[in-house]
């Protein structure tokens, strides 16, 4: 095995649920010792490897036994049957804060942090700065860890996890937490460390984030390993069991999700509806749905793709003052000034998630084609995108 | 994993700068709030040995014999080489016993050695302990003017360090049994008020009958001083009240049986840590 390796063979893991338990001696002797239980098993038979410098995914269900799998991976728990290797230094983030203690400052957690992810005091002093700069705590680093807020407990916690330089980083949901730039700033890092050939497992209720960040992704089902593979064949499977009934709308456009919401898109200029302009044009992008029920937290998403499939541009909305939708019909219009992209073939995918678990209520690809004809003699470039630089010559 | 006690030992040991933390952290909070510091762990046992020194020393009249070879017979040097060791046994036990319990969020969310817990905070109170006796020494010095202690003291350390080792053995088993049955706490902390008074600190040893008992070939004060902290208090006030050295029956015994709690105890807990988190 080499550095970074992670090997699962044949795990089992049990959890007694009491319904009757002696945790007092004095219980032990009332009752001489019986006690009743059922035995639950979270892992069952649980068989994969991780090679080291890649990427893993767990994803599941919630119960499907993945917290369970990262638990027994960074040694809170054992294995009641089965054997785990993990060759090198592992450093695992389960929980948000895990290790913090509230009434010291951050500063002082730092190392108490640090320390007991293994690392020594002339480590953590040689990398203090730099933690304290990628949490972006400069400021906050000698106030109490109570006056932080759960995306600066995150931060701080992630930059310090990551900073032991781990052959193994083990990540359980955490980065969720944090906003849209910490996030893009830790899966940066994260694929940084990949490159350095660092291996990473992570749980992540976001598809979309184990699809970008991960190589490999593993799917347990009530405490078994059903798929293995490649992320985006894993998660492909996963999706169609969790929804296996595609639904069709009026256009029979194929949608996915649970269906409380149903999203249809029309492409507009200037109010009226168009599949076809001239590279340049403003054009609104214009979605309108039917709710069946009440939904909060919804996350709004389109994405534009290219005729290969490739993702060329996209926006998203989880604004406070639309993601909450009532029942019946609503709406939302994308303005774009100017829709610069080269000419070609494009069409708009949609998707409608819970912000914060990544529930899918409803999505549908090849919802609006649009095609994009040159303007005036524009010529013909590579790519998708108009950089719009001047060529001048030299000497 | 680490099942064996050197395996854990070792491993506790990569950590030992989170050890430190640790401690450090367990002795500021000891005496960064409170306005006399270091003064608040000097206060109890001074206060005790005042109450002590008037009910027993003077209502009472329990006088133990003067220091052999010293002469010094003050009664509250006398009652402060046992009481130190004791009270620091005792509090062991007593914070000791809840460092895993009460850390319940930590054991699930991460993994270290679990033996950093109550290790650290004994050694804590192991600091608190050497400059108790510190401050004994010097004033029994000042008193009596018996130099030959502070020639003795290299004694007092290896005693301390035969009583740390004790008293970890016995904290780790008792922290250890505490996360299975909760109520072991309670049950110890009576267990050591009884502790207390059979152990031969407020009196002396020549206090206990030389009773023949049935059956066994031992008398009351033989069975009383095979009780390893009654040897412990022996040997403290042999070299802090009576200024020699502690016989080699009570020092190879201390050994016997420091050596033993520490590995039985360290032991017990080890194999039972790997459940600690199932168990909070």
């Amino acid at each position: 095995m080499a550095t970074g390796d992670v090997v699962v063979d044949g795990l089992w893991k049990t959890f007694r649920i009491y319904q009757q338990r002696s945790s007092t001696l004095k219980q032990a002797v009332l009752r001489r010792g019986n006690e009743v239980y059922e035995e639950f098993w979270a892992l069952r038979d649980v068989t994969f490897e991780v090679p080291a410098g890649t990427t893993v995914g767990l994803i599941g269900a919630n119960g499907a036994g993945k917290s369970t799998m990262l638990k027994v991976l960074s040694r809170i728990l054992v294995p009641d049957k089965g054997s785990v290797h993990v060759d090198g230094k592992v450093s695992a983030l389960l929980e948000l804060g895990a290790g913090f203690h509230p009434e010291l400052s951050g500063r002082e957690n730092v190392f108490l942090n640090g320390t007991i992810l293994g690392m020594t005091q002339a480590d953590i002093n040689s990398r203090f700065d730099e933690i304290v700069a990628f949490a972006g705590l400069e400021h906050a680093i000698d106030n109490t860890v109570k006056t932080y807020s759960s995306g600066m407990q995150a931060r701080l916690g992630f930059a310090v996890a990551v900073a032991i330089e781990p052959d193994i980083l083990i990540v359980d949901e955490v980065l969720a937490v944090g906003d849209e730039e910490f996030q893009r700033r830790s899966l940066e890092r994260m694929n940084e460390l990949r490159s350095g050939g660092r291996t990473a497992i992570l749980v992540s209720h976001g598809l979309a984030t184990v699809q970008q960040v991960c190589d490999t992704a593993v799917w347990l089902d009530h405490g078994q390993v059903k798929a293995v593979g490649g992320a985006e064949d894993v998660i492909n499977q996963y999706l169609r069991s969790v929804s296996p009934d595609v639904r069709l709308d009026a256009k029979g456009r194929e949608h996915l999700g649970s269906g409380e919401i149903e999203v249809d898109v029309e492409i507009t200029s200037g109010g009226s509806a168009v599949d076809a302009i001239e590279s340049g044009t403003p054009i609104e992008v214009d979605m309108r749905w039917r709710a069946d029920t009440p939904l909060t937290n919804l996350r709004f998403q389109f994405l534009v793709h290219a005729t290969d499939g490739q993702v060329v541009a996209g926006d998203v909305i989880h604004d406070e003052s639309v993601n909450s939708v009532g029942a019946g019909p609503g709406g939302l219009c994308y303005s774009v000034p100017g829709f610069d992209l080269l000419p070609g073939s494009y069409h708009l995918s949609v998707s409608v998630t819970d912000a914060q678990s990544g529930h899918l209520y409803d999505s549908a690809t090849n919802v609006a084609h649009l095609d994009v004809h040159p303007r005036g003699s524009q010529i013909e470039l590579p790519g998708y995108v108009p950089l719009g630089g001047r060529w001048t010559r030299r000497g | 994993m680490a099942e064996s006690v050197v395996g854990a030992l070792k491993e506790a040991s990569g950590y030992r700068d989170l050890m430190f933390n640790l401690t450090q952290r367990e002795l500021r909070s000891r005496y960064r709030r409170s306005f006399l510091g270091w003064g608040w762990s000097l206060l109890q046992p001074a206060m005790m040995t005042a109450v002590y020194a008037i009910m027993l020393g003077y209502y009472l009249k329990v006088t133990p014999e003067a220091g052999d070879p010293s002469g010094i017979d003050v009664y509250a040097f006398f009652l402060l080489a046992g009481l130190l060791p004791f009270n620091y046994f005792s509090a062991s036990l007593t914070t000791g016993m809840g460092t895993i319990v009460n850390a319940g969020g930590l054991m699930t969310r991460v993994w270290f050695p679990r033996l950093l817990l109550p290790m650290s905070s004994i050694l804590a109170l192991s600091v608190s302990l050497m400059i108790e006796m510190g401050i004994l020494a010097v004033v029994v010095v000042a008193f009596t003017q018996e130099f030959m202690i502070l020639a003795l003291l290299p004694v007092a350390i290896v005693l301390v360090v035969l009583l740390v080792l004790f008293t970890m053995g016995s904290a780790l088993f008792l922290t250890a049994a505490n996360v299975r049955f909760r109520d072991v706490e309670y049950l110890t902390s009576v267990m050591l008020l009884a502790y207390f008074y059979l152990t031969p600190i407020l009196y002396s040893p020549t206090f206990i009958p030389q009773k023949e008992l049935p059956l066994i070939p031992l008398d009351l004060r033989q069975i009383a001083l095979a009780n390893p902290m009654a040897r412990f208090a022996m040997a403290f006030r042999n070299v802090f009240y009576d200024v020699r050295l502690p016989g080699l029956p009570t020092m190879l015994w201390l050994v016997f049986w420091s050596v033993l709690a520490f590995y039985l105890g360290t032991r017990y807990f080890v194999r039972r840590s790997d459940r600690f988190a199932e168990m909070m």
